[in-house]
Formats: C-alpha cells, structure tokens, sequence
C-alpha cells in the first residue's frame, strides 16, 4: 500500500483526535466525579439514576413527614404525660370528698384545687407547636377548647374536622400525625351525668353504652346507579356491626356467587360506616335521593362513585352523637329533649321503658333506657339528667359541682368515671407510644433506604476516582508518545537527506 | 543520421523531463489538496526515423498524463458520505436534545417530585399558608420548568427547520457547479489535460459534498459529462443543465417539505422519497423525533400533570371553601406543556388550593394526600400506564439510547470512510518522498540530456577543427 503524507498526517490526526477525546471525557468524569454525566454516556444507568434520584428525594419528604409524626408524637406525650397527673390529682379529691373526711373549708380548697385542673386540661388541649393547635383536629390555626365561667368546657372544633389528620409515612402508606381533642378528652361512649345540685342522690343508670340504628320504612332504601330501591334493607334494629352486615348482604344481594362483592364495615372508635366495592364494575349510591338513609348511615347528601375493583367510601359524619337531656317534671314523670331540642311533654317512668316512654327502640330513642333505684331521696321535679359521649372535663365539671353541693355520693360515682378518664389517657399514652416506635421503625427502615439508595446511585454514576487517575495517567503517556512519533515521523522524510 | 538529431533528441528529453519535474512540483504543492488526484506524465518514445541502418530513436515525447483516479472507489466515498453525513448530523442534533432534556440541567423528574412532596408537606399542615405559597410556588416552578423545555425543543424544531432551506439553497449551488463543471469537461474534449484534471477533482468533490446532502445516482457519459438524479429518479444534473429543489410549507404541521421544480413551474414532493443524507436526518430530526417524539411526549406528560391534579384538585375545597377550582390552569389550544401555568384563582389567592376533600372541613388533608400519592400511581400517559418519575426516566433512557446509537452509527461510518478515504489516498495521494525521488530521476535525465548537448557541441567543434 502506498503511504502518502497526507495519509500519514490524517492518520496521526485521527488518533490525536481519539486520544484527547478519551483524555477530555476522563477528565470531565474527574471533575464532575462521574462517570455518567449525561444519558449517552450510559442510557440505562441514567434512567436508573433519574428514577432513584427522584425516589430519593421521595424518601427526603417520607423523612421529613416521619420527623413530623415524631415531633408531634412527643408534644402528646408529654401532655398525655401530664393529663395522667392531673386527673391523679382529680381522683384522689373525689377518694377523699367521698370517704366524707373533709370539711367545708377542705371542700372550698379542693373546689379550687379541682377549678384549677380544668384551667391546666384546658391550657393543655390548647397547646400550640409553631402555629398549630395540636388537639385541633384537622382545625389547627383556632383554640379547639373554651372555658366558660361555670367551668363548662366547649370543643370549638365542628364535627368533620374533629378527626385526625394523616399524612404519608411511607410509600402509599399513611399514619395519623394529630390526635383531635376529640380523642384525647372524649370518648364515644354514651355517659349518664347527674347534676350534683339534685335533691335525687340513688342510683340512675342507662342500659347501654352505645346508641342502635333502628332501620324503618322511611329509611331502609338505598339508590344505586340510579334505581331509587335498587338495595332495600330488612327492617328493625341493628347495632352498627349488624348493620354493617345487613347492608354488605344486600348489596350483595345483586352480585353473582363466587364473585369478588361488596364488604361494609363499621367503625365503633369513629362510629363510621366504610363501604367498600370489590365488584368488577363501578357503583353510584345515591345519597342525594336517599336522604334518609345518607342520614342513617353519617353520608351527607353527595352521592358516592365507588371505582370498581377496591373503591371505598367512608361516612362523613359520626352517627352516634345524640345526646338527651332529661328534667324531672315530679316524682314519676319527666320530659326530655334530643340533642338540646325542644322538651317533649311528659313521659311516665316506667321500667322497661326506653326514654321517650315507647316500649321498642326506634329512631328516636335510639335505644336508651334510664332506670331509677329507690332511694331514701326520691326524685324530685327540677332534677336533672344528661345523657351524653363521655368527656374528661364534664367529669370534672360534675366533680366540682358535687364538691361545691357537698353531693359525695357524686364524688364517689366521679371516681369511676375519673378513672375512666383515666383509662383514655392511658389509651392516648399507649396509642402514641406505638405511633412513636413505628415511627422510629419507619426511620430506620427510611434511612436503610436511602442510605442503599445513595449506594446503587454512587455506584451506577459516580467515577471510580482512583482507577480515573491511572486511566488518566496511561492516555497522558499515549498523547506525549503521539506527539513524539509525529515529531520523529517528520524528521523521516527524504527530504530531510537531500541537501 | 547527424549530429543535430543529437541536440534533438537532447532536447526532447530536456523537454520532457522539465516537465516531468513540472508536473511532480505541481503534486508536491498540492499535497494537502482535498480531492487532487496524482498526474505521472505519460513518457512515450518517439517515433523512430529511418536511416541507411534501420529505424532509429528519435528521443521523447510526453504522449498525456497519467490521472490516478479510481471512479468505482470514488462513487463509493460519495455513497459512504451520503450515511457518514446524515449520522454526523443526527448526532448533532441528538447531543442538543440530550443537553436540553438531561436530568441534571432540566431538573424535570425532580421538579415533578418536589411538586408532589409539596401537597405532602402541605398535608402535614393544611392551613398553613407559607406551606401553601411553598406549593404554589413549587407548581410554578414545575410549570416554568416544562414550559421552558418545550420552548427550548420548539426553537430547535425551527432552527431545524430553517436548516432544511439551507440545505436545499446549498444542493442547488452544488448542481449547478457540477452542470458548469460538465461544460467545461466537455468543452475541453478530453480528460488527458491538467486542466481537465482540476475540473474531474472537482467534480469528485461536488459530488460527494452532494452526496453527504441527500441519496442520489450519478453516472459519467462518453463525453465525460455527470448525470445526476436523485434516488427516485428525478434529474438534478444532466450534461450542463441543473434541476433546482424547492422548499414548501407543510399546511398542517407548517413546516417545510422538499419539492423537485421541472423547470416548468410544476412541483412534485420529494419529502418522502430523500431516504439518507444530511437532509434526510434534519427533517427527521424536526418531524419524528422532536414533533412526534418528545416534544409529544412532554406535551403528554403536562397534560398528565394538568389533567390529573385539576381532576382531584377541582372536587376538593380551599381554605376559603370554594370547590370546582383547577390548580393548573386549561389549555385553549390542546397545548399543554407550552401554556402550562398556576390558574388564575391559585396565583392570586393559596387559599384557594383545594387540600381538603369536605366543604364541612376545609381545613383537611384528604384531598392534598390524594393528589400527593399520584406520584406513585400508574397513570395513562401518552397512552400507557405508567408513573411520572417513571415516564422521565424512559424519555431520559430513549434520547440517550438514540444519541449513543447515533454516535456509534457515526463512529462506524467514519472507521469505514476512513478506511475508503485511505485506499484513495494510497492511489490518488502525493507522497512527497515518491515526487522527490521522481525529482531525482528527472533531474539527472535532465542534467544527462544536458550533457548530450554537451557532446553533440564538443562533437561539432571536432569536426570544425577538422575542417579549418
């Protein structure tokens, strides 16, 4: 083969050029310490870079809401903490006031003592981190309590967001990051509260704790998809769970056997039904038709789409927060008043009876009965009774009245009733002390992943430094040895021998 | 036979070999010329002359020149050209968008997720305003992002585009060059002259320039003249007429088509018949792969993010309780990525970001937590069902799997012209060393050639001495 100048130049030219390209690339990986820095350089190992860099920066915000739930996990423990302390105090000034050790001047110190209590409960359910009312609920920027002079306490929160928030504490994955006013000082349970001023002192009770969902002919009929009795419940009375199950039945009804189908469940903690669609095809149930069944089951009148395959939806309301209020109107009889509405007129008492004097439950009793024993201080009109959800400062209210009234049977009634008070802080404190242990797992398992994450990123883009220098040593050799070869090719012309 | 044919064969040889050197001066000087092809003079001797012994020599002449120059190898550089272009420009071009859509500059999956994490961290604190003008300004960010990546890959498809008119402007100066240069070929009459010569190098190097522009046939005729048509069979070049090309608005994508002109006026697309070349690649470039490639996907990936968000974010309630309000706001055109933006009511007012699901509870969450998890949610974009990190991450993968398949492509189509430009070089090139060593050889004929006169003068002198 003829080698011509041009040949050789072009030659040298092209392996310059191949040299200082590698040597350019080498150090562009130095500099940016890299080996990948853009997606031609290795497209797979960049995609694989931009997913996990985005998941990363996932796992940063997973971190930062664990961080959250962590320190709001500590501000309740520290109040749970100090509830339980208090409501000592509080039981022990019952213990005492019921035992009959104290006189009128320990009653007017322990009536402070106990004014005081209520003071600190309602200081601690207004506590503030940043600008967050912590027992706000999803009402977080306003005072979730209000004392009232008569050492009343009012939850300012509105029904809806007297609930907890919740945020994501993992992929898909939420916890409840607040813990609503609700939960900490109330409970769900309906509670009977005499007042401590009544000249009755025997014993009065409820024959339940939980109010029934009686299904009649005005609500027992449930839109679907438009067909307005498209889902007829059996009539009667239902606890939430038995009504759970007779709703998941006869939705149920429609879908062919050995079909995945509806599941209906009910929360007593929430007193919320969830209703859930497994179901191959999308459902619409109507609530703006069935309006007395939306009323039933805590649904306001927006209808729900329920996406097939696993779409849910929850009541919006809480469907157990009738309360009754009873007043003496003489010796046997009464009227009452359902959530502070007008008072009926005048109900015998009876035994058997539930309180609006009918012998079956229905939508407005509810299902509760109150039931009098004889005492030696009978009833007496004026008296009064409320049946209501269980609240710490209602129990403390009533505490303080008993004590102001020297009424020791209602300190001793108070003592139980403290201590189950008691029992919900201890449940908040254990509730929260799980929350704060997951969420120390969740860190770990967070920062483990990070942590492999970074790795698998360090390891698919980032230059092996070291083995960079050696390359980078062994093409700096190759470039001079280039140039020296040019240099000795050029003295090898004939030229250079001809004088 | 006399003494004076003596002197006459001395100088045809003188003659001969002077230019001999002149032609090798004249290889040397263009050593480094792209596209010169090697003369050898073509020595002959001659013609004998009878004498009382028989026919004689009667010196040199120089019968033409030798042009080194291989036609096969030569239409194959051409043809190779025609791939090594259309790879050089789409690596070009490949490299630009990969400079644009780089994740380490565009920020495009981080954007995406910060936006997501912001209706998280807006979770954590519905009511929270600064937490709500952090979102608001993280969708901003995410939208500026997008809309600047689109304006970006538009801009290129119109640079691309205008790209296009040069490349035809320029394919019409070459065949008309190439015409002139058949005109002159032919007026010459033949290819034995340097003048010749320099025309054919020429020609050579217009029609691999060509070449590199589009696919197109060529072949030479008896008279030496170049017909050049294009793959489809369209004349470009013939003898020493030239067929221009012209460029014409597209009415619906209104971006520019080939068009071949009879020279009568009448028009017929070539668009789809320009299968390689520099031409070939640019429209490539504007039409599949930035107008239905990722200007498209980009497009399909803010109409996700609008789409999706509004849907959540306009059943949900502000602070302030207003429902059925967008976050995004709509596109009067279909154009999502070019025009995505903050709505109006979003921009002016955070209050009006919907994180709550119940007109009962404007200060929840619910609705910010469903739009958060749409980052870990499949969602039809472009068609498929996949995630948004997801979907960036393929269009990451996708421009660098075409722009590492440029560069390869490229690579091997240079190692391979490399390859044919040295089998050239090895014919047609000058090697200074063989012109110098030619250089001897025709100086020292020269200088013997000298030395004939030399003794044809002593000779002469002799056989005036005799005679005084």
């Amino acid at each position: 083969m003829r080698i011509t100048d041009k040949f050789k130049y072009d030659l040298f030219l092209y392996q310059f050029n191949t040299v200082k390209n590698s040597l350019d690339r080498v150090q562009e990986q130095i500099a940016s310490q890299k080996k990948v820095n853009r997606p031609s350089d290795d497209p797979v190992a960049f995609s694989t870079y931009v997913g996990l860099n985005a998941e990363s920066i996932l796992y940063e915000q997973l971190d930062k809401n664990i961080q959250h739930v962590t320190t709001f996990g500590r501000v309740y423990e520290t109040c749970f903490n100090t509830m339980g302390d208090l409501l000592a105090d509080a039981k022990e000034v019952a213990i005492n006031h019921a035992s009959g050790s104290m006189d009128s001047a320990l009653r007017e110190t322990a009536v402070t003592q106990v004014e005081s209590l209520i003071e600190q409960l309602v200081t601690l359910g207004n506590t503030v981190v940043g600008d967050t009312y912590v027992f706000g609920g999803k009402q977080s920027t306003a005072a979730p309590f209000r004392l009232n002079p008569d050492y009343s306490v009012d939850f300012l929160v509105a029904e809806g967001s007297d609930a907890a928030n919740e945020i994501y504490v993992d992929r898909g994955s939420t916890a409840q990051y607040n813990i609503s006013g609700k939960e900490a000082f109330y409970d769900r349970l309906k509670t009977l509260y005499a007042n401590p001023a009544n000249a009755y002192t025997g014993e009065v009770s409820l024959n339940t704790t939980d109010l029934v969902f009686v299904v009649d002919a005005t609500n027992n009929t449930i839109s679907c998809n438009s067909d307005p009795t498209a889902i007829t419940l059996t009539q009667g009375v239902y606890t939430g769970a038995e009504l759970a199950s007779e709703i998941q039945a006869r939705l149920n009804d429609a879908v062919p056997p050995g079909e995945a189908g509806y599941v209906v469940a009910f929360d007593a903690s929430t007193r919320k039904f969830t209703i859930a669609n497994n179901t191959a095809n999308e459902v619409n149930l109507d609530w703006s038709v069935s309006t007395n069944a939306a009323d039933l089951l805590g649904f306001n009148l927006v209808d729900s789409r329920l996406e097939e395959n696993g779409g849910r939806d929850t009541s919006d309301m809480d469907t157990g927060t009738t309360s009754f209020a009873v007043r003496m109107l003489d010796e046997d009889s009464y009227e009452y008043s359902v959530n502070g509405g007008v008072f009926s007129g005048s109900v015998d008492i009876n035994t058997g009876t539930y309180i609006d004097g009918s012998l079956q439950a229905n939508t407005i009793n509810r299902g509760i009965m109150i039931t009098f024993s004889s005492t030696d201080t009978p009833l007496a009109a004026g008296d009064t009774f409320e049946i209501k959800d269980y609240s710490i400062f209602e129990t403390l209210k009533n505490l303080r009245e008993a004590l102001v009234n020297d009424n020791a049977t209602w300190s001793s009634d108070n003592i139980s009733q403290i201590s189950d008070a008691v029992d919900i802080v201890n449940g908040n404190t254990a509730k929260v002390g799980v929350n704060l242990q997951t969420m120390e797992t969740l860190t770990e398992a967070n920062n483990a992943r990070q942590q492999r994450t970074s790795e698998i990123i360090s390891e698919t883009i980032n230059a092996d430094l070291a083995q960079l220098a050696v390359e980078y040593n062994s093409l700096s050799t190759a470039y001079q040895a280039l140039m020296y070869s040019v240099s000795k090719m050029a003295n090898l012309g004939l030229l250079n021998y001809l004088s | 036979m006399s003494i004076a044919s003596i002197l006459n064969i001395a100088k045809s040889a003188m003659f001969a070999q002077q230019t001999s050197i002149q032609i090798s001066s004249n290889n040397i000087a263009n050593v480094n010329t792209k596209g010169y092809c090697r003369l050898d003079p073509d020595l002959r001797e001659a013609p004998l002359i009878p004498t009382d012994y028989g026919l004689l020599g009667n010196g040199v002449e120089i019968a033409g020149f030798v042009r080194y120059f291989d036609r096969f190898l030569e239409a194959s550089i051409a043809s190779r050209n025609t791939n090594l272009q259309e790879q050089k420009t789409e690596v070009t071009y490949f490299e630009r968008i990969e400079s644009i859509l780089n994740e380490d500059s565009s920020k495009l999956a981080e954007n995406v997720t910060e936006f997501f994490n912001g209706w998280q961290e807006l979770s954590a604190d519905p009511t929270n305003l600064a937490r709500r003008s952090s979102l608001a300004a993280q969708g901003e960010n995410l939208a500026r992002t997008i809309r600047n990546l689109y304006s970006e890959l538009t801009g290129l498809q119109r640079e691309l585009d205008l790209q296009v008119q040069e490349e035809v402007d320029e394919i019409n100066g070459l065949t008309a060059s190439i015409a002139d240069l058949n005109q002159k070929i032919i007026e010459l009459g033949s290819s034995s002259t340097t003048e010749a010569s320099d025309y054919l190098n020429q020609r050579a190097e217009l029609l691999k320039e060509l070449s590199g522009k589009m696919n197109v046939v060529s072949f030479e005729d008896e008279a030496g003249s170049l017909t050049v048509m294009t793959a489809s069979g369209r004349s470009l070049v013939a003898r020493n007429r030239s067929w221009e090309l012209r460029t014409q608005q597209d009415p619906v994508a209104g971006f520019r088509n080939v068009a071949w002109d009879d020279g009568a006026g009448n028009f017929t697309d070539l668009t789809n018949a320009i299968n390689s070349g520099e031409l070939k690649a640019l429209m490539d470039m504007r039409d599949e792969y930035l107008g239905d490639g990722f200007i498209k996907d980009l497009n399909n990936l803010a109409e996700t993010i609008v789409t999706e968000v509004n849907e959540h974010h306009s059943v949900g309630y502000g602070l302030n309780g207003f429902t059925d309000i967008l976050f995004f706001s709509e596109p009067t055109s279909g154009n999502y990525a070019s025009t995505i933006a903050l709505s109006v009511e979003v921009s002016t007012d955070v209050r009006y970001i919907a994180a709550a699901s119940s007109e009962d509870d404007t200060s929840g969450n619910d609705n910010a937590l469903n739009i958060a998890s749409l980052i870990d949610e499949d969602l039809i974009i472009g068609g498929e069902s996949t995630r948004f990190t997801t979907y960036i991450s393929t269009m990451m993968s996708e421009i660098g799997d075409l722009t590492q398949n440029a560069q390869e492509l490229a690579a091997h189509q240079k190692s391979a012209m490399e390859i044919m430009e040295q089998q050239r070089e090895s014919l047609s090139g000058v090697s200074i060393d063989e012109e110098l060593t030619k250089l001897m050889q025709y100086q020292y004929a020269y200088q013997a050639a000298a030395r004939l006169i030399t003794i044809a003068d002593e000779m002469f002198q002799n056989l005036l001495e005799v005679a005084r």
